[in-house]
């Protein structure tokens, strides 16, 4: 069976009568590694919350493979790994006590469990801190951590609030090749300000400016445009942030 | 879109588990835990051997009395963490994007307190040795006590709980937990309630907060051995009450 990984139809949501976010809508296909961009307070962590569902939003209709949020929340969540923008972790555990804690929540145990935790262990190099409580380990080992908790039940939509924020260079290229590897049969949304990354990784690209989104455009199609017009891609997706929300550019 | 086999969720009651082990390891690991127990052991074992040894009664019944003001303060301090802490260190995202309902996160942090209290309720045993070695117990008025004791702990806590989940301050949740707890069962001291009755005589409202609101007297037949349905119902009801109100506030911290 084949669906969407990520419908946003509609998504509205405020604090105390202030819009974060106004009627969003879009998709993000299996396969699609996007950039999720725009000033701070945009409206880019409420969407990833309310997709993740740790947000109820005012209206609007998500769907998560196939999954509607509202109808089966818990259906909705086995199916999403969301690193928040803040790791999220508790303090006392050890990191290996944190993986197991997410993957026997998903129902891993076993042989599998293990399996999985050394595949992300390897892959996110976490072997050094395994053994270590949470607030013993640096903001990088910390981010890795949360990261492989999200990954832990390999979910079809992956969804990232700043994952690489407290990465050094190094990690961050660990990162990317480890985003690169997973995200052919998943769909991928990732908030961030470092437009490199997006470039480095993405393959779409959607920009909010005031819960409104004001571009929403391939990458491939940006560099030909930004050729075009002897610019870069950072000077169209700047132009594209500051632009006013009604005049919108679609794919 | 394929779906990796990795992906799923534990069972109902298994989800109940993890969050209950998770909490009871995190309180532990605090420390709060260990000092609340023995802070709760010697302040309600040292008075009543204090009191055998000067009256000579071989009688638990003063013991399971004296409880629920001795838990209403202790307990507070087991229920403050539950939820300000996740508030405060954001990890309440965390749990709401797992694959776990409000319930069985109400349920599972409410019965990791509920373990410590029962592990408190069987460090007290001793009491009964010592009963046991001066002559005969009253079995029947024991079990009668330890019931309404865990009953009411699960009361407390629940109450707690709830309190918890309205604030971030752990220290906050503590003082608002412990103050309502003893507000509520001292309506349902004669002293108190008179008073009340007393304000508004045609309303007769201190012996109607007694009677449904307050748990003592609910309290005070289990610690004489008469195990009431009224009792177990008040107490059991309120407790469903309080976490009814605590799924609410976790709703509510979702908006």
């Amino acid at each position: 069976m084949t669906h969407t990984g990520i419908a946003v139809e509609g998504l509205r949501h405020s604090y105390g009568g202030r819009p974060a976010v106004d009627g969003l809508s879009f998709t993000v296909q299996k396969g699609e590694i996007v950039g999720f961009l725009g000033a701070n307070g945009a409206g880019k962590t409420t969407t990833l919350r309310a997709i993740a569902g740790t947000l109820e939003p005012d209206a609007g209709r998500i769907q998560v493979a196939g999954v509607d949020t509202r109808r089966d929340p818990l259906a909705a969540r086995t199916k999403t790994g969301y690193l928040a923008e803040h790791d999220g972790l508790w303090d006392g555990m050890s990191a290996h006590a944190v993986l197991c804690f997410h993957g026997a929540v998903r129902g891993l145990e076993g042989a599998a469990l293990e399996q999985r935790l050394a595949w992300l262990t390897q892959r996110l190099e976490l072997e050094p801190v395994l053994g270590k409580r949470v607030r013993e380990c640096s903001l990088g080992f910390r981010r890795r951590i949360a990261l492989a908790a999200a990954l832990v039940h390999d979910p079809e939509v992956v969804l990232l609030d700043e994952p690489t924020h407290g990465l050094d260079p190094l990690q961050t290229r660990a990162f990317r090749r480890l985003l690169l590897e997973i995200a052919p049969d998943k769909a991928v949304l990732f908030s961030t300000h470092v437009l490199q990354e997006v470039e480095a990784v993405c393959t779409r690209v959607l920009v909010l400016q005031a819960g409104h989104l004001v571009l929403d455009a391939h990458l491939a199609d940006l560099r030909l445009q930004a050729h075009a017009q002897r610019c870069t891609v950072e000077d169209l997706v700047v132009t594209a942030a500051a632009r006013q929300p009604a005049q919108v550019v679609a794919p | 879109m394929t779906t990796s086999s990795l992906q799923g969720r534990a069972s109902w009651w298994r989800g109940v588990y993890l969050v209950a082990r998770r909490e009871s390891q995190a309180t532990l690991d605090s420390n709060v835990a260990v000092a609340t127990l023995i802070v709760a052991l010697v302040a309600s074992i040292a008075p009543f051997v204090h009191g055998f040894f000067l009256s000579g009664l071989v009688d638990a019944t003063p013991f399971f009395l004296a409880l629920p003001w001795t838990l209403a303060l202790c307990l507070a301090a087991l229920s403050m963490r539950l939820w300000s802490e996740d508030v405060r260190l954001r990890t309440l995202e965390t749990w709401r994007a797992l694959p776990l309902s409000p319930l069985q996160l109400v349920l599972g942090k409410w019965l990791s307190a509920l373990l410590l209290h029962v592990v408190y309720l069987l460090l007290t045993t001793p009491v009964l040795w010592l009963l046991a070695a001066h002559g005969p117990v009253e079995w029947s008025r024991i079990a009668g006590g330890y019931v309404g004791s865990l009953l009411l702990g699960g009361w407390l806590l629940a109450l707690g709980a709830w309190i918890s989940s309205t604030t971030r301050d752990q220290t906050t949740a503590y003082v608002l937990s412990a103050l309502l707890a003893l507000a509520l069962l001292a309506l349902g001291d004669l002293r108190v309630w008179t008073v009340v009755d007393g304000w508004l005589p045609q309303v007769q409202a201190g012996s109607w907060l007694a009677a449904h609101l307050s748990p003592l007297s609910a309290c005070q037949s289990f610690a004489r051995g008469l195990v009431g349905l009224d009792a177990v119902v008040l107490l059991v009801g309120q407790t469903a009450l309080y976490l009814w109100l605590n799924l609410r506030s976790l709703r509510a911290m979702t908006r």
